[in-house]
């Protein structure tokens, strides 16, 4: 029997097959009891040659102690890891705290509309813009949220003239986005995010009636007002330049296909299947409550029908899916903070709120908002840059944000596409570190990571379709 | 490795000649949310681990077949995962040094 080394990999059950995944996130799926034939050296290059060739080929096995192949892996990993290459990119900026809805599901703390003392200051927006451009990331997002951000325009219109301004000197690629339920659009918001091409994300959760449930207003009709300025910004901004996200309440969990099919009704070929953050008002008002279980149901009904319009002609993508097929199937990293290890709080995201106080996360600001300023990593008006991005905050939260550091994960087959969340692991269990076993976070992307390989291995034209969203 | 059933609790006992302390509470870890545990060195090659329901209920035959099915199998991939460690830590070691390696221009 041709001697060889075992390379290092970890592995996992699916149906009564075994996946093994290397350390740069390749996977193969082998039959039941092969882990243990390849621990015992028991594959024969003859016998087992297309065995033998599949994990020569994908670094599972050697046949030298150290691999010929070793500086090519370490590339590898050093490209799945490169989304650390230049620190912070995106910057989310807290303008006002103040809303014009009443979403039931809203996972941030606001006030009123009318209510004075939430609004960022002009100070605060210069010191901020100071601590933003010290990142060496040569290609930054600066993203708006609330609250409401257009009941702050000016304070954003000042940020983005700023920032403009200050850019001359750093040359950086800026990209500047508002998230905004749309109601408050105006022509003049429209012309100046034209000039200085603003992308807008907006929120629609499907039909109207859903919509309207989830996203009360009490003066507009909250869908048809959104609707109407998503069109007037394609028209003026471009399709392109418009996006919108969902949100699945408990109510939106019995609408799987009316919500893509409102999506394909309004021109999107998008949709973010997100799991609510028990947070804020969803919380308060048990919008949040569903199982992960629950969602993963309504996931798998919604992917399906997605799926199934795809083979019929309609190329329409589920983002999260694509977002972990990436990872699945490309060598290369992705920009989505939830699954990164390192954690992509601090290194890939950091949030400006309007009293100038600074959080790793948007959850970490939330949760300050309920009242435990736990997270706060210093203000911009009191602090510099290495208290904050490096101070003894953000060192604790390192301690707590790779996962191949955390009991569970560092064992687990599907390290490679997931990531740590110290903040999530403190708001529901406790502590930064965490607890797997009744981690939610863990359970729904295992069964999404599961889903999707069983999708892949059964069906080839699934596996196209996958590849085609990847390579869009 | 042994494991029977005794109505309200599930005792496992280990020789530690074949299973290290690591494999075992690296594996029982994924048991903690429904199961409560006392362990026992009963001497210095064995170990004695007693499980029961964290709800106070009695383990039914049914279920103790299912689980102990489950444990067994647990138990052996998590010592399939100690081996692979072991053997391929030196050479992730040097993978990851390669990795994060300062690139220099020659």
């Amino acid at each position: 029997m041709q001697p060889y080394y075992l390379l290092p990999f970890k592995f996992d059950r699916i149906d009564n097959k075994e996946i093994i995944v290397n350390e740069f996130g390749d996977y193969i799926t082998v039959p039941d009891a092969t882990v243990k034939k390849i621990v015992n050296k028991q594959v024969s290059k003859l016998q087992d040659f297309d065995l033998y060739a599949d994990l020569i080929a994908n670094h599972f096995i050697s046949e030298l102690p150290i691999p010929q192949s070793i500086d090519m892996m370490a590339i590898r990993y050093r490209t799945k890891k490169s989304f650390l290459d230049h620190f912070t990119g995106l910057h989310i900026i807290i303008p006002t705290l103040r809303c014009n809805q009443n979403c039931h599901y809203c996972q941030v703390s606001h006030v009123a509309k009318d209510i004075t003392g939430y609004d960022i200051n002009n100070d605060t927006i210069d010191k901020m813009l100071e601590l933003i451009f010290k990142s060496p990331n040569p290609d930054i997002t600066l993203e708006f949220q609330g609250g409401e951000p257009l009941l702050a325009f000016d304070k954003i219109k000042y940020t983005v003239e700023r920032a403009n301004e200050l850019n001359l000197s750093f040359n950086k690629k800026i990209t500047f986005v508002i998230c905004t339920n749309l109601t408050l659009l105006t022509d003049d918001i429209l012309t100046f995010c034209k000039a200085n091409q603003v992308l807008i994300s907006t929120s629609l959760d499907g039909p109207e009636q859903l919509h309207n449930f989830n996203r009360y207003n009490p003066l507009v009709n909250s869908y048809k007002k959104t609707i109407e300025n998503i069109m007037k910004c394609r028209e003026v901004l471009g399709s392109d330049k418009v996006s919108a996200l969902m949100t699945t309440s408990n109510l939106s969990l019995k609408y799987p296909t009316e919500i893509i099919d409102e999506y394909i009704l309004q021109g999107f070929n998008e949709i973010f299947l997100r799991i609510i953050n028990p947070f804020g008002h969803a919380l308060k008002n048990h919008a949040s409550d569903y199982s992960v279980y629950d969602f993963f149901e309504f996931y798998k009904k919604s992917l399906n029908y997605i799926l199934e319009l795809n083979r019929n002609g309609v190329f329409f993508v589920e983002s999260f899916t694509k977002l972990i097929l990436a990872k699945m199937l490309s060598p290369f990293p992705i920009g989505f903070v939830d699954l990164q290890s390192p954690a992509g709080v601090i290194n890939n995201v950091i949030v400006y709120n309007y009293d100038g106080n600074v959080y790793p996360s948007d959850e970490a600001r939330m949760i300050a908002e309920m009242g435990d300023d736990y997270f706060q990593l210093g203000n911009v008006n009191q602090n510099n840059y290495y208290d904050i991005f490096y101070g003894k905050k953000a060192k604790l939260i390192s301690e707590n944000w790779s996962n191949e550091c955390l009991a569970g994960c560092s064992e687990c087959a599907f390290q490679s596409y997931c990531g740590a969340d110290p903040i999530r692991n403190y708001s529901i269990q406790g502590d930064m570190y965490g607890f797997r076993p009744t981690s939610d976070f863990c359970r729904k992307n295992k069964l999404i990571f599961k889903h999707l390989i069983q999708l892949i291995e059964s069906d080839r034209e699934i596996e196209e379709i996958f590849n085609s969203w990847i390579s869009q | 490795m042994r494991i029977t059933n005794g109505n309200d609790k599930i005792v496992i006992l280990f020789p530690l000649n074949l299973y290290s302390e690591e494999v075992i509470f690296k594996c029982l870890y994924w048991y903690f949310d429904n199961f409560t545990f006392k362990v026992n060195y009963l001497n210095d090659a064995n170990l004695e681990i007693i499980l029961q329901n964290r709800d106070g209920s009695n383990i039914v035959s049914t279920n103790f077949e299912n689980i102990k099915n489950k444990i067994e199998q647990d138990f052996f991939d998590f010592k399939l995962r100690q081996i692979i460690s072991t053997e391929t830590g030196n050479i992730r070691d040097l993978l990851i040094a390669k990795a994060f390696n300062p690139i220099t221009k020659k």
